[in-house]
């Protein structure tokens, strides 16, 4: 209760703080006066009365202090008499303050940024209902890491799972979608009617699907807008509940909207909308895949049952849900008799972070930068610490006198703490505004695609416990040795300039100076490692020209063509592409190239040899491919328009290819898809030169080709679906800059039919570029850091050389009195560096090859170890910290004995 | 008049609350209040009640309000608050106890050991 009132009075002291000093002020006035009246009543002149009643009162500032004191003022006013003790201090050595607040303002920046992506790729967990009890199952033979794919069947299975309460299962596809009459590609998701329930989420608008909604195949035709969708497309329109859309042709409902904050299941993807599972067949305009169990496509979360999950322990409960839902697996694979498949197995995985096919690819990068960014940090600290310890020596004299003036220790512990906490608040803001920004282009430069749905979060535990590393750095540093100085040296100090006890202060930095140039060391040599790599994609020979290339993909289903008409299609939009200023030639090709997307369906070879596992991956492309894209005919001849489906069967094939199966000798020789059916009655005409197909780092391996037109029914898979409905991508090589034209063609392919989709459009260069975003990030971050790093330990190396330069001032003169030569006192100074840069070199390739097995992977071309990464790095260290030794070392010989010794 | 006792430490509060649960008064009030009922026994540096009457109202036991003294000069009146009444019950009962146990220890007679 007093305690309140105390609490209450503080503040209003504090908040009124004028309108106390002057009650104070007013009441003290009128206790003398009224004492002065009494006086006078009792006799005395008014003078003489004031005079006594002031003499009576005592000394009212000692009062008024004290009153202040009672109303718990008194830390305040200290406080802020640091505070502006501070503020002068450090504007005095703006160098050193801009210095601190830099480095960390850099450190607490880059770390919480990388964190923040790490994050929201790695660590977030999905905002839905209890997220720890979710799983996600997998395929021990699918190597994404994220959710492998099942049939529709075995879903229907797992329904009777006792291990687990419920079980969802989604797919995502992305529909053209047509409201009004505006029609546009949008990212969208297939899921059981109790997705939305199991994951606890509530209509923002309407309602959403129920598992009533997922009864009859075909029979459903609902979707469920998402927030932002909603409020992007159809201006969050109140009435759009019962309003139709067309969802790849077919007409849909909407029943509702979800709420803001649900994005799915899925890291990195936000689906726009969402339709019923047993919709399949309308939503992708394909034969329904529901009752096949050979068709694996969905993929399958679950819900743990509550029984086994209160009473057990976490990883026995995953196990014996692994267990029974394997047998289950297991089960389903032999209905199914896939002959020669290699055994596998199912997996049951943590599902509260969602699933995500960035994590498996980023997961590696983002820990090596979140190693390359701690360095940083470290290397901030050191620094913090190197320039308090440093400010420590000449503060000492001044804090003597204070001390010896009668200030108390603790109230100079407290000023330094308030110096220390303004610095590395205006370093923590500072690097607030640093990550902010880092974040967001961390995540539109590393995921092109979806960086802006990642949803990057700063987290803001990381920036405060950055920020709390840098004060206790700080404080440990300058404080601390400030202090501790004093109580033995107080008289010392004084007398003889602080010079005696440098010596001992002197070893802690060099120390410091030689853990930053480790560092930086370590730093270089990485970044030269990802530069090379870098290097070494960019320069990769592809087996096509690159240089030239524009590429389409086009989604013609609006259109409604038949298998039959598509290559028509093709060939008109492919002739007037070619007919346009700057373009030498256009084809067309089922996969794109270098767009991460394989095709394969095994080999059938004319000697009854056939290899299902998983066999090469081929691709189905139009007249005069191989021509428009600059790949090598090196034997036989390229497609033509001649290559019709009357004609006789043809293939190209690689030299990796031809040299596997045929030894080099491959034309004239016969091939066919593999499978059972698969009969081997296309005849190779043509061998190319090996290329990378789906990926930059991929390696060299055997590829087929076959014309368009003459290609076979294919199955149901994702990639054989999409080119049976003519997803196709065009390829345009132009006689100049290839994105000049991007405009004409686009022209050109609406005017063979405007309903045509142009889902992305993009040079060759671009798509290489975007494919190596992580290789560029690593090692252009990478880079950064290290110059960072060296540049803050040069300038550490160049303070302490400076330092001692001229604290032994006297000494090189007296040397150079006795002869010494301006060269050999530069050679006497830098010697004395070189200890601490090699110590600092040696520690670094120690570090460096402790850290060789985290980077192998990211490596292409070249090995960890790579002799001019690490030489190279070694010679900008020494190089470097040379220069920054050397200037001082210079100004030393400059040192004129005569006033030296004066 | 015998020369006034200097306080004991911390009494100045509880004189400072019983003489203003008598009624309000201002700081000079308190002063002379103390003197007069103490038969001007007691001698108080006159500045020293300031910091008393401040960190008391700090405590919540006394509360403040500008008025009017009898002089008619603008003056800070103090009275109890309902605390402050708990506690001058609680320091009165306490003196007492203290005083009465001091007066037994020095009227202790040898034969009484």
């Amino acid at each position: 209760m007093t305690t309140f009132a105390a609490w209450r009075s503080f503040a209003r002291a504090l908040l009124r703080r004028g309108d106390m000093e002057r009650d104070m002020e007013a009441e003290l006035q009128f206790h003398v006066e009224a004492r002065a009246d009494h006086l006078v009543a009792l006799g005395l002149d008014r003078t003489a009365a004031t005079r006594q009643a002031r003499k009576e009162f005592g000394d009212p500032l000692r009062w008024k202090e004290q009153g202040r004191e009672a109303r718990g003022l008194r830390l305040v006013d200290e406080a802020r008499a640091d505070a502006r003790y501070a503020v002068r201090w450090l504007r005095r050595s703006p160098a050193f303050a801009a210095a601190v607040v830099f480095s960390i303002a850099i450190g607490i920046g880059t770390n919480t940024a990388i964190f923040s992506l790490v994050d929201a790729v790695l660590l977030k967990v999905i905002r839905v209902e209890h997220p720890e009890s979710l799983v996600l199952l997998s395929r021990s033979d699918d190597q994404s890491g994220g959710g492998s794919s099942f049939s529709y069947s075995f879903f229907r299975r797992l329904q009777d799972a006792q291990t687990l309460e419920s079980v969802i299962g989604r797919a995502s596809f992305e529909p053209n979608v047509e409201a009004g009459n505006a029609a546009e590609r949008v990212s969208a998701e297939m899921v059981s009617g109790n997705y939305f329930s199991v994951l606890g989420v509530r209509p923002h608008l309407g309602r959403l699907l129920t598992p009533d909604d997922d009864r009859i195949p075909s029979g459903h035709p609902l979707a469920v807008l998402s927030y932002r969708y909603w409020q992007r497309r159809f201006g969050s329109d109140p009435r759009i509940v019962g309003r139709a859309i067309r969802v790849n042709g077919y007409s849909m409902t909407i029943v509702g909207v979800s709420p803001r904050e649900f994005d799915g299941i899925e890291v990195g993807v936000s689906p726009d909308i969402r339709v019923p599972l047993v919709m399949q067949a309308e939503m992708l305009g394909a034969q329904s895949r529901l009752e096949s169990p050979g068709e694996w496509w969905l993929q399958i979360f679950g819900r743990l049952a509550p029984v086994g999950a209160a009473a057990n322990p976490r990883p026995t409960v995953i196990s014996a849900a692994q267990q029974e839902l394997d047998a289950m697996f297991q089960r389903a694979l032999k209905e199914i008799s896939s002959d020669t498949a290699p055994a596998r197995h199912l997996i049951v995985r943590d599902g509260s972070h969602g699933q995500s096919a960035l994590r498996n690819r980023f997961a590696r990068p983002l820990i090596v930068l979140s190693g390359l960014a701690g360095a940083v940090m470290l290397l901030v600290w050191l620094n913090v610490a190197n320039l308090m310890l440093a400010r420590t020596v000449t503060r000492r004299r001044e804090l003597s006198v204070r001390i010896a003036l009668g200030a108390s220790r603790s109230r100079i512990v407290r000023q330094l703490l308030v110096e220390t906490l303004l610095i590395a608040i205006a370093g923590g803001a500072l690097g607030l505004l640093v990550a902010k920004w880092a974040a967001q282009t961390l995540a539109t430069i590393a995921v092109p695609a979806n960086g802006a749905s990642l949803g990057v979060a700063l987290d803001l535990n990381v920036l405060a416990f950055a920020l709390l590393l840098s004060v206790l750095a700080g404080f440990v540093c300058g404080v601390w040795p400030a202090v501790t100085a004093q109580r033995t040296d107080l008289v010392e100090i004084l007398q003889c300039d602080g010079l005696t006890v440098i010596g001992s202060r002197l070893l802690g930095r060099k120390l410091l100076i030689a853990a930053q140039i480790a560092l930086s060391f370590t730093l270089l040599a990485g970044a030269g490692l990802f530069a090379r790599t870098l290097f070494n994609l960019r320069g990769l020979d592809f087996g096509f020209e690159a240089g030239p290339l524009l590429s389409a993909r086009l989604d013609p289903t609006l259109s409604g063509y038949d298998k039959s008409q598509l290559p028509a299609f093709y060939d008109e939009v492919c002739e007037r592409i070619a007919a346009l200023p700057d373009v030498r030639s256009a084809s067309f090709a089922a996969i794109p190239l270098l767009s991460r997307s394989n095709w394969g369906s095994g080999i059938t070879l004319d000697d009854g040899v056939r290899d299902d596992r998983p066999g090469p991956d081929r691709n189905a492309v139009g007249p005069g491919y191989f021509n428009t894209v600059g790949m090598k005919v090196v034997a036989g001849r390229e497609f033509t328009n001649r290559d019709v489906a009357s004609s006789p069967k043809v293939a190209v094939v690689n030299e990796a290819f031809a040299q596997k199966y045929f030894g080099g000798r491959a034309l004239g020789r016969r091939i066919g898809r593999g499978g059972a059916d698969g009969s081997a009655d296309a005849e190779i005409v043509g061998i190319v030169r090996n290329g990378r197909y789906a990926e930059v780092r991929e390696t060299l391996a055997p590829f087929w080709y076959v014309p368009y037109q003459q290609l076979e029914p294919l199955g149901q898979s994702d990639t054989a679906v999409r080119i049976s409905r003519g997803l196709l991508t065009v390829h345009v090589r132009t006689t100049g800059d290839p994105a000049s034209v991007a405009a004409a063609v686009r022209q050109a392919i609406a005017a063979v039919d405007k309903r045509v989709t142009i889902v992305d459009l993009r040079t060759m260069n671009q798509q290489i570029a975007d494919q190596l975003t992580l290789e560029r990030l690593l090692a252009g971050l990478a880079a950064g850091f290290a110059v960072i790093a060296l540049v803050l330990a040069a300038l550490g190396l160049y303070g302490i050389t400076a330092y001692e330069a001229a604290m032994r001032t006297r000494e090189i003169g007296i040397r150079m009195a006795l002869g010494a030569t301006p060269f050999g006192i530069l050679g006497m100074i830098v010697r004395q560096t070189t200890t601490m840069v090699l110590a600092g070199l040696a520690a670094g390739l120690l570090l460096a090859f402790a850290e060789i097995e985290s980077v192998r992977s990211l490596l292409f071309g070249l090995r960890p170890t790579d002799p001019l990464a690490i030489v190279s790095a070694a010679v900008a260290v020494v190089a470097v910290t040379n220069i920054a030794a050397f200037i001082p070392a210079r100004r030393a010989t400059r040192i004129n004995p005569l006033t030296a010794l004066h | 008049m015998s020369n006034p006792a200097e306080l004991l430490q911390g009494t100045l509060d509880l004189l400072i609350l019983k003489a203003i649960s008598l009624g309000p008064l201002h700081g000079y009030a308190v002063l002379l209040r103390i003197q007069q009922i103490s038969g001007d026994q007691l001698r108080i540096q006159q500045g020293s009640l300031y910091p008393a009457l401040y960190r008391l109202e700090h405590q919540g036991l006394i509360e403040s309000e500008w008025g009017e003294s009898e002089n008619k000069r603008k003056a800070k009146f103090y009275k109890l608050t309902a605390a402050g009444r708990r506690r001058l019950k609680d320091e009165v009962a306490y003196w007492q106890q203290l005083s009465s146990a001091i007066a037994m220890v020095i009227a202790a007679l040898p034969e009484d050991v």
